[in-house]
């Protein structure tokens, strides 16, 4: 071939390619380089979640800025104008942008930079407010740092924002669970502060939005907002229209669908045993043993025994916990619960013995679940209750070395924290002031257990006389707990060196 | 032959292509398949270049749904995406270049100049061969589609793995039963249908040889296959770029066993299949 052919041809392959460049989709390409540079991000954040106590501060300004510079790669400015947001490829950049935007707040509010974070939700809540998803997830991301921060009040204000403007249903149908909890989270926060008639008119607002919207939805966004109409229901102590809400979203069902069926089914039993309406409980217990899976019959007849103790009708709830045990002897978390129950319901009525065999049947079958380490104590505080301090010391003393050959032989952290807590507990039953004093020290010192630093503090203090000791616990809490705790350390710190000097 | 010689004297027949791995001139063929594969490899990688997109798209939109347009999903699915964007390229351009590479292999084991026109020849033939190769590459689609829908997706891995097993060694078969249809066209100088017509002789003659070689050629891409197998976690574990390299570094593997099987097949049908009668062309 000649030079001047070969020339020819490589200008013509040339020309193609660079007309080829400029026919391609270039909101495309943008998409595609935003969404390698959010996953290189998010991979950068994994590695730091995965061991966060090794993870050195430049790993969290290293994550936030590949986040970064997703954000600032692809501008709001630009990126959520109409011409923009009208191309769907277009609209997912900005999309990617936005929640890059808000996850560099959240690596910063996650390194300790609360501000710094809570400027950024805002941020991006504003330059992406033509971009209602982006604007939920700042404003979740903004509720829930306040509320961290302890500015419930502010975080109230905020969802109250996501109540009013958030689309119930996403854009492909999906029921926004945030959006559809928003409502209840304002009436709750109201109630916890108080103002009942706030949290009564949130409640009422959000009923009558419900029942609305309800006549233009199907499937399972009808489903979601007839359940969470229960739910508001619920939060005003109204159990009757709790679960006729729940039939509602049961008639809203796609016909297959068995296992959310079985699920609403159980919650209608499980309000009307929460609700006080027993006898609703029972029936709707009833249906579900019978109708679905062994599943749900397991969960039913769970229900069914507590509607029977909600009634006053110990015998038939020691019954119906026999029939569970009986169904499900293997099932261990169903068991341990029938077996704590049955040891309940037998010591309120005064048949101790029957009480205790349940109880020690309950430790030797699963003496990591919590409700044995909870039946060990009780069996040591009945015998203190009723005087008997000799057969509380032993049975106290059988249970200090079962717990500690359970801390001895188990590597599980909760199952070591949870028989260390009951270890302290079972010491300041039987009275054993050293001792519980120290195993409510190492509470504090292993897990930051607050509560238990204080106890140990008041036991220092009031039981063994170490105002030192005491004192020592208070000024570590005081350094180093929660806020509440901090501030009842520091409260006592003040109370004794009022009495005693510094 | 029985069993036993035809193994050991393929064995001799893969040794002999063995040896001609370090001349570049036998490579030459493959570098050009070799090259088209790694050029839709890359294509399918970058497919979001404005360069690329308006040819890539289309195609991964139809191989692969909107999902496939969406980082890091392309690279879970570029192994499958490549077998199929493969399967059209070993038809075409993988049976043309099995037969010129014939050719330079019959050639060099006559020790022989090569013919100024073997290339012109062979690529005169270049119908008859994709004719002829066209069942290989039918039975692999066949067998990796009816795998899937015979598995399902509940399928246990231990059911997956057998099915697998067996998938590959009936394509094994069919690709030992049809290996000697090129050197038949390009060595004996027949025509599509009297190669076709003469593979039962062949398999007669050469059948486990064939299979054995047909094995020891699929046995550098197994890794790599496996590897392909675990995209999801390559992906979600490590980088997803590294699987643009698992599947060029398959593509090495598979060249280098088509090689051998090419070079290997030669050997032993001019050793056992071919007849007095047939026109050897390229050695004369």
């Amino acid at each position: 071939m000649s030079p001047m052919r070969s020339a020819m041809i490589a200008a013509i392959g040339i020309g193609a390619l660079a007309t080829l460049a400029g026919c391609g989709d270039l909101d495309l390409w943008a998409r595609y380089r935003a969404e390698r540079g959010f996953w290189q991000a998010r991979r950068r954040l994994r590695a730091i979640e995965i061991e966060p106590r090794l993870a050195a501060a430049g790993d969290y300004a290293r994550a936030a800025a590949a986040f970064r510079a997703v954000a600032d790669a692809y501008p709001a400015a630009v990126w959520t104008d109409p011409a923009h947001l009208a191309r769907p490829v277009a609209r997912d950049v900005a999309l990617l942008s936005g929640r890059a935007a808000v996850a560099a707040a959240r690596v910063r509010e996650s390194h300790g930079e609360t501000a710094a974070a809570l400027a950024g939700y805002r941020d991006a809540e504003t330059a992406f407010a033509a971009v209602p998803e982006v604007v939920l997830d700042a404003r979740l991301a903004r509720a829930a740092a306040l509320d961290r921060a302890g500015r419930g009040d502010e975080a109230t204000v905020v969802r109250i924002a996501i109540a009013r403007e958030g689309a119930i249903v996403d854009a492909d149908g999906t029921p926004n669970a945030d959006v559809l909890a928003a409502p209840l989270r304002v009436a709750r926060n109201f109630a916890a502060r108080g103002l009942t008639a706030a949290a009564d008119s949130t409640l009422r607002a959000t009923e009558a939005h419900d029942l609305q919207s309800l006549a233009a939805l199907h499937g399972a966004a009808a489903v979601a907002v007839w359940e969470r109409l229960a739910g508001v229901r619920t939060a005003g102590h109204r159990t009757g229209a709790a679960i006729a809400a729940l039939r509602g979203a049961v008639g809203a069902l796609a016909p297959e669908d068995g296992r959310a069926r079985a699920d609403l089914v159980l919650r209608m039993a499980d309000c009307g045993v929460s609700g006080g309406l027993p006898d609703s409980a029972l029936a709707y217990a009833r249906w579900a043993e019978s109708a679905f899976d062994r599943r749900t019959r397991a969960a039913a007849m769970v229900l069914e025994a507590r509607a029977f103790e909600t009634l006053d009708r110990p015998d038939s709830a020691l019954a119906a916990w026999a029939r569970l045990l009986d169904d499900f002897p293997a099932v261990v978390g169903v068991s341990s619960n029938a077996r704590f129950r049955r040891g309940r319901l037998y010591e309120d009525l005064g048949r101790w013995e029957q009480a205790r065999g349940e109880y020690r049947t309950l430790i030797a079958s699963d003496p990591t679940h919590p409700l044995a380490f909870t039946g060990l104590q009780r069996i040591v505080a009945w015998h203190v209750r009723h005087g008997e301090q000799a057969l509380a010391r032993i049975e106290g003393q059988r249970g200090i070395e079962s717990l500690d050959q359970l801390i001895a032989t188990h590597r599980d952290e909760d199952v070591q924290h949870r028989a260390r807590t009951a270890r302290a507990e079972v010491l300041m039953t039987m009275e054993d002031w050293p001792a519980a004093c120290l195993s409510l020290g190492d509470l504090w010192n292993r897990y930051g257990d607050g509560g238990a630093g204080l106890r140990a503090a008041e036991v220092a203090e009031s039981r063994l006389h170490d105002t030192e000791r005491a004192r020592r616990l208070y000024r570590d809490i005081a350094d180093r707990a929660d806020d509440a705790e901090r501030r009842s350390a520091r409260d006592a710190l003040a109370r004794l060196e009022g009495a005693h000097g510094p | 032959m029985n069993p036993i010689e035809q193994i050991a004297l393929a064995w001799q027949c893969l040794k002999h292509a063995a040896a001609q791995l370090l001349r570049p001139s036998l490579w030459a063929p493959w570098l050009v398949l070799g090259a088209v594969e790694v050029a839709v490899v890359l294509a399918l990688a970058g497919f979001a270049h404005p360069a690329l997109s308006p040819i890539v798209v289309p195609f991964l939109l139809r191989a692969g749904g909107e999902a496939a347009l969406h980082y890091p999903t392309v690279f879970r699915m570029l192994p499958a995406l490549f077998a199929r964007a493969d399967l059209v390229i070993g038809a075409l351009l993988g049976s043309i270049v099995t037969g010129v590479s014939t050719a330079l292999f019959a050639v060099r084991y006559a020790a022989v100049p090569a013919p100024r026109d073997l290339l012109h020849r062979a690529l005169a033939r270049a119908p008859a061969l994709v004719i002829v190769s066209l069942p290989v590459a039918l039975a692999t689609l066949v067998l990796t589609a009816g795998l899937a829908r015979w598995a399902g997706d509940d399928a246990t891995p231990i059911v997956r793995a057998a099915g697998g097993i067996a998938a590959l060694g009936i394509a094994l078969v069919v690709q030992a039963w049809f290996v000697f249809g090129v050197p038949y066209i390009v060595l004996a100088g027949r025509g599509w249908l009297a190669a076709l017509a003469g593979l039962p002789r062949a398999a007669g003659r050469a059948m486990v040889g064939a299979l054995f070689l047909s094995i020891v050629a699929v046995v550098p891409s197994l890794p790599f296959q496996q590897l392909a197998r675990m995209s999801d976690t390559i992906v979600s574990r490590g980088r997803p770029e590294m699987m643009t390299w698992v599947t060029l570094a398959g593509i090495a593997a598979s060249l280098l066993g088509a090689f051998l099987l090419t070079g290997g097949a030669t050997l032993l049908f001019q050793t056992a299949v071919a007849e007095p009668d047939d026109d050897a062309e390229e050695t004369a």
